[in-house]
């Protein structure tokens, strides 16, 4: 027989018979394995912290979402939202599953084109786009989302200078009932902004308006919004038909769809709260369809949801550095993972999951991060069960974000592994080194 | 307008097709062979081309249809008539008189009975020389200025007079070395057709119609050798054949029902054995009624049959899928054969509603023709559509509720335009595993696409129904929402075709028109096709870019640059630039031609794809490689999508494989050629970006390949098509684009 785990003997205050409102106190699961590949094994090999990516996850996820639009709507494509993931190995599976590419800098677009997706399959958005960014986006007949009037202008300019048409859509911002309204991007739909950017586009020569484009936020948790936001186009898209006997091709409806992570302060988890794709489907499907549009002119549906399709495939393992009290007798954790690359644990209460059967008592704590810096909180409460230093952590939705918004500070970024369908691992970026750091620098005084 | 001067090319073809026509050909050097055996009595001849010209110039200037002229169908009646007429004379004034009286007689006969009976949408054959020529022979005893002709009697002594000793001695040697009666009687009987008594005429059309038509030489000795067969299993002696001018209506009824009017094969064959002991009763019962008059029935018994059998036929209720009437004739029975052949495939004309799948995206066949659970009996021709996951499930969680299957809510579109005739919206949805018996088929809306067409939808969403009946709905437009109402123990939708507009009718044979079928690698277009249970089926989406560059529109110019790279002549000479205007005929048919080389290919374009149905013209041409190429375009988008097809394989195929082939071909085709075009890049969702397409086509013999040709096609933003085509060593690129550029 194994002999059983000790447990250091702890003194707190009785509650058993006493339910609180979420029931009776409920063991926390343990994540021992990804995609079958023991954790331990993973992190034998590839270090810790490790961050782990599936790709049996991705593929499924999009498959959950292209059948959920596909089955409600004509003609539907996903663009994959670059700042989301934009590791090569994770936009390279998006592309394989038929994905085009949303880009929101001249760096991304690069990145797109070095992947090898055709220029005409990139969605040119966000408000910094240089003239040089523009150039590289009409020469390769790119989908330049326009921002602003004083980007039309430096496009209407550039396209003139390069005599070449540029294919243009122009982002719509408007009210959709939710808080805070995203008014900062894009043209509003309200004050008519938008219409009066579409006459003046309709009017340029050298633009060819092709679609609408709008982004409503970032983790929508109601999938009606989306029906408003689509309506809306959808009357844009109508009035733009009736004055310029002119049909657009696309209404794209930008991301923000809610992964099942919980946001802090949510009351619920994410996971019972958050709409489905089912239901963000259902929502924009039928808000375009009953819309005045006839059904042989549907537009092609956009969708550029990023979150929603990588969160769930990514993992970050981690190891228990130390377990302490605070001054007031609180307990306390250091793992090895910190915010510096887990940028969401600002937005979430990331779900962190032990790798080994633990004892059923479970005690609030909080877990630090590993760098000597007061923020680098990774759970400020969490009801946590005992766990020895070295025992092996993993911490659940990490794949949206920070891999791409995380920093080098203090400490390396460690591996990122791919888990492939067949089961087999790749390490898709490899842990920085000091030359990796040094490798940029110029030191005058040496 | 078109200018009406006289064109000698218009007047030369009428005349060769008035004798071709005797054959229901249009072959010129057929034509040529029957001038010359009519001139072998010289005054018969001159009174058959007299009648020609005459009935054609009438025809001419009074204006009448100038394709029918061209193609010799007001001449043929009035040249039988000139040289029975003038066989029966000695050439003189008055009998020349007499012809073009007849002639004229017999124009007018031709228009009245092609007004007649093309109502009944028959032809009139001979019956206008029927008519003609007894008014004649009726006439025969009054007319006295004229001399009863001698020639025919004394056949060496006219020999001698055409081509001296040499041609006498010729004569005599297949005289003498042909000694078979069965043989004999089969030349004279052909030769009968155009008047003449002696074997060599006879020969001399046979070669013409091997020459011209195979199946049509075959069909002429079928005709003769049962009707052959049956005098002499009834007794009737036949050597009197020979005499009375009546073998041919054998050999013409053979040739006319089995392979011209006919699409021929095997039905059509063994129907010609079935009707020609029909042919013989009839001919020796009128001849023993005309026989009171003194003339003879010459062609009657051939032209009772055929019009009746036509006639009959017409009268089907139910489209036959054998014994077809010739769809277009394109005036020789292996052409007529090859096209059939493929486009009984590629056009099923039974189906006249290219119905689409009734949803938006992938749905399985969860039960379908036959099914195992209640597609039975009278309602056996029905589907059940699901959505699954990639794993097959068609639900998710533990699949208790309704919103656990894919499938429950989704839009249920119209498969065609029609008018809503039935609508129920008010039965509630079955809990998981229960059904309702009482209302069987639960909310369904039925649709009325034409009389005889309608779709049911069945087991829709309680109160999901957007539609009630009068309304008109358009292809694709949403009707309402899969449910589960109705005998449904689980979300599913259930659709039939049926012929009448009952909840409860039993379920029709027809399929769907033009979907993609989900396989491992991609899809596969299939048209008007059963889908299979199981199989995974979508509806293809159109691609703006494909949809335009193949939108021909009459008067539309294309302007062709063709480069070869070959060593071969026969290829070099393709090289240049050439204009293709785009033209709809009266048919409104449309086609591109070549006017520098008279080439013309045919199209039809159903809006999900683009067919070439037929070429005509010089096969060495810019046009034919571009016909062959793009045998077959489906208009919609999807990478990796294939479709496959047949190209008639006289298209492809010469010389004496089909030459050989033709003989049996009705009974069994052992040349093919198979056309395959997939889909490498479709541009995108938007409908930017090139499309790359790989024809190739692959001859076939005995299912071996013998030879096969590589097209890669590439169609640009502005419909620009180019073409690189690759067989053996030789290189031929074609640059298709519009003028106006």
């Amino acid at each position: 027989m194994e002999k059983l785990k000790y447990e250091k003997p702890l003194i707190s205050k009785i509650t058993a018979g006493m339910p609180n409102k979420f029931g009776l106190p409920s063991k926390i699961k343990t994540v021992s394995e990804i995609d079958g590949i023991p954790v331990s094994k993973l992190m034998e090999q590839y270090g810790s912290p490790v961050f782990v990516i599936s790709e049996k996850t991705i593929r499924e996820t999009y498959a959950e979402a292209k059948q959920a639009f596909e089955t409600r709507y004509p003609k539907v494509q996903f663009a994959w939202s670059y700042k989301t993931n934009y590791l090569d190995a994770v936009c390279s599976i998006f592309h394989d599953e038929g994905s085009w590419a949303e880009v929101v800098s001249g760096f991304e677009f690069e990145k797109a084109l070095s992947l090898g997706v055709n220029g005409s399959q990139i969605l040119f958005n966000g408000p910094e786009k240089s003239e040089e960014d523009l150039t590289l986006a009409i020469n390769h007949n790119a989908c330049i989302h326009i921002d602003h009037f004083d980007e039309l202008y430096l496009l209407i300019e550039t396209s003139r200078k390069l005599n070449k048409k540029a294919r243009v859509a122009i982002r719509v911002n408007m009210d959709t009932g939710i808080y805070p309204m995203w008014d900062r991007f894009g043209f509003n739909y309200e004050n008519g902004e938008a219409w009066n950017a579409i006459n003046r586009i309709m009017l340029a020569e050298s633009l060819d308006l092709i679609g609408l484009h709008t982004h409503i936020g970032t983790y929508i948790m109601s999938a009606s919004a989306y029906a408003v936001a689509a309506s809306k186009l959808a009357n844009l898209y109508m009035a733009t038909h009736r004055k310029f006997d002119h049909w657009l091709k696309y209404i794209d409806l930008g991301g923000g769809f809610a992964s099942k992570n919980t946001l802090k302060g949510a009351y619920m988890p994410g996971s019972e709260t958050c709409p489905s794709f089912d239901e963000y489907a259902e929502a924009i499907s039928n808000a375009l369809i009953s819309s005045e549009i006839p059904h042989e002119n549907l537009p092609v549906l956009f969708l550029e949801t990023g979150r929603a399709l990588i969160d769930d495939a990514g993992y970050l393992l981690t190891t228990v550095l130390a377990n302490k009290r605070s001054s007031i007798g609180r307990r306390l954790m250091v793992i090895d993972a910190g915010v510096n690359i887990l940028f969401t644990t600002f937005w979430y209460n990331l779900g962190v999951f032990p790798t080994k059967e633990t004892s059923d008592f479970l005690e609030e704590t909080t877990i630090y991060g590993p760098l000597c810096m007061n923020i680098d909180i990774i759970r400020d409460a969490i009801n946590f069960p005992s766990v020895k230093v070295g025992d092996q952590l993993v911490i659940e939705r990490v794949g949206a974000y920070n891999m791409t918004q995380w920093m080098q500070f203090i400490t390396f970024r460690p591996n990122i592994i791919l888990i492939d369908t067949e089961g087999k691992t790749h390490i898709i970026r490899n842990k920085e080194k000091l030359e990796t750091i040094t490798s940029f620098e110029m030191n005058p005084k040496k | 307008m078109k200018n009406n001067t006289l064109n000698g090319k218009d007047i030369v073809d009428s005349v060769l097709n008035s004798y071709a026509q005797v054959f229901f050909s249009k072959s010129k050097l057929l034509a040529a062979f029957l001038i010359v055996i009519s001139f072998f009595d010289y005054g018969a001849g001159i009174g058959g081309l007299i009648s020609v010209f005459i009935a054609n110039t009438l025809a001419r200037f009074l204006g009448y249809n100038k394709y029918f002229l061209n193609s010799g169908l007001y001449g043929f009646n009035a040249l039988l008539v000139g040289l029975g007429v003038g066989l029966f004379y000695q050439p003189s004034v008055p009998l020349y008189i007499l012809i073009a009286v007849a002639a004229i007689l017999t124009f007018f006969l031709t228009v009245v009975f092609q007004g007649v009976l093309g109502k009944y949408g028959l032809p009139y054959l001979s019956v206008p020389f029927l008519l003609a020529i007894w008014v004649v022979a009726l006439s025969a005893g009054d007319l006295s200025a004229l001399n009863i002709s001698e020639r025919g009697i004394y056949t060496y002594n006219e020999l001698y007079a055409l081509g001296g000793q040499a041609f006498v001695n010729f004569y005599d040697f297949l005289e003498t070395h042909i000694r078979s009666s069965f043989i004999r009687i089969y030349f004279h009987s052909l030769g009968a057709i155009f008047f003449q008594t002696h074997l060599l005429a006879g020969i001399i059309i046979a070669i013409g119609l091997l020459i011209y038509s195979r199946i049509t030489f075959v069909l002429s000795i079928l005709g003769y050798s049962i009707a052959y067969l049956f005098y002499h299993l009834v007794g009737i002696e036949f050597n009197s054949l020979g005499y009375t001018f009546i073998g041919f209506n054998y050999i013409l009824t053979a040739i006319a029902l089995g392979g011209y009017y006919l699409v021929p094969g095997r039905v059509s064959y063994g129907w010609i054995i079935l009707l020609l002991p029909a042919v013989v009763l009839i001919t020796t019962s009128t001849q023993q009624i005309f026989l009171t008059f003194k003339i003879s029935p010459y062609s009657l018994p051939f032209n009772v049959i055929v019009l009746m059998f036509l006639y009959a036929l017409k009268l089907r209720e139910v489209r036959p899928k054998k014994l077809v009437e010739t769809p277009v004739q394109l005036g020789k029975p292996e052409k007529n054969l090859y096209l059939y052949s493929g486009n009984l495939k590629r056009f099923p004309s039974a189906y006249p509603v290219s119905a689409s799948l009734p949803f938006y995206g992938e749905w399985t066949i969860n039960q379908g023709h036959n099914g195992e659970h209640t597609h039975k009996g009278a309602w056996r021709h029905a589907w059940d559509f699901v959505i699954t996951d990639k794993n097959g499930a068609q639900f998710k969680g533990s699949g208790d509720f309704h919103e656990d299957y894919f499938c429950f809510g989704k839009a249920v579109l119209a498969p065609f335009d029609g008018t809503v005739v039935e609508a129920v919206n008010n039965v509630e949805d079955n809990t998981i595993g229960d059904i309702n018996t009482k209302a069987n088929w639960g909310n369904t809306v039925i649709i009325k696409h034409n009389d005889y067409l309608f779709a049911k939808l069945s087991h829709l969403k309680f109160h999901s129904v957007e539609v009630k009946p009068g309304d008109q709905v358009k292809k694709g437009q949403i009707i309402g929402r899969c449910g589960n109402s109705g005998r449904s123990p689980y979300p599913h939708l259930h659709f039939q075709f049926q012929t009448t507009p009952y909840i409860g009718s039993v379920t029709l044979d027809y399929p769907f028109g033009h979907y993609l079928l989900k396989e491992e690698n991609g899809f596969t277009q299939k048209n008007f096709d059963f889908p299979k249970n199981n199989q995974v089926v979508v509806n293809p989406s159109k691609n703006e870019i494909l949809s335009e560059t193949f939108h021909f529109i009459p008067g539309q110019r294309l302007k062709i640059d063709v480069e070869v790279d070959s060593k071969k002549q026969k290829w070099q000479k393709l090289a240049g630039n050439f204009e293709l205007e785009v033209e709809t005929d009266v048919f409104n048919t449309t086609y591109i031609q070549c006017p520098q080389n008279a080439a013309k290919a045919y199209l039809y374009n159903d809006e999900d794809l683009h067919y070439f149905t037929n070429f005509t013209g010089s096969k060495n041409t810019a046009l034919y490689w571009f016909f062959i190429s793009l045998f077959k375009v489906p208009l919609g988008f999807l990478p990796n999508s294939k479709i496959n097809d047949s190209i008639p394989l006289n298209m492809m195929f010469g010389g004496i494989l089909k030459f050989l082939q033709d003989f049996i071909a009705p009974v069994f085709l052992f040349l093919k050629v198979d056309y395959a075009l997939t889909m490498k890049e479709s541009g995108d969702i938007l409908s930017s970006g090139d499309i790359e397409m790989t024809a190739e086509i692959t001859k076939k013999i005995f299912g071996r390949e013998a030879g096969k040709i590589l097209a890669e096609i590439k169609i640009g933003q502005e419909g620009k098509i180019e073409i690189n085509i690759e067989f053996n060593e030789d290189k031929i690129k074609l640059i298709c684009q519009n003028e106006l550029d």
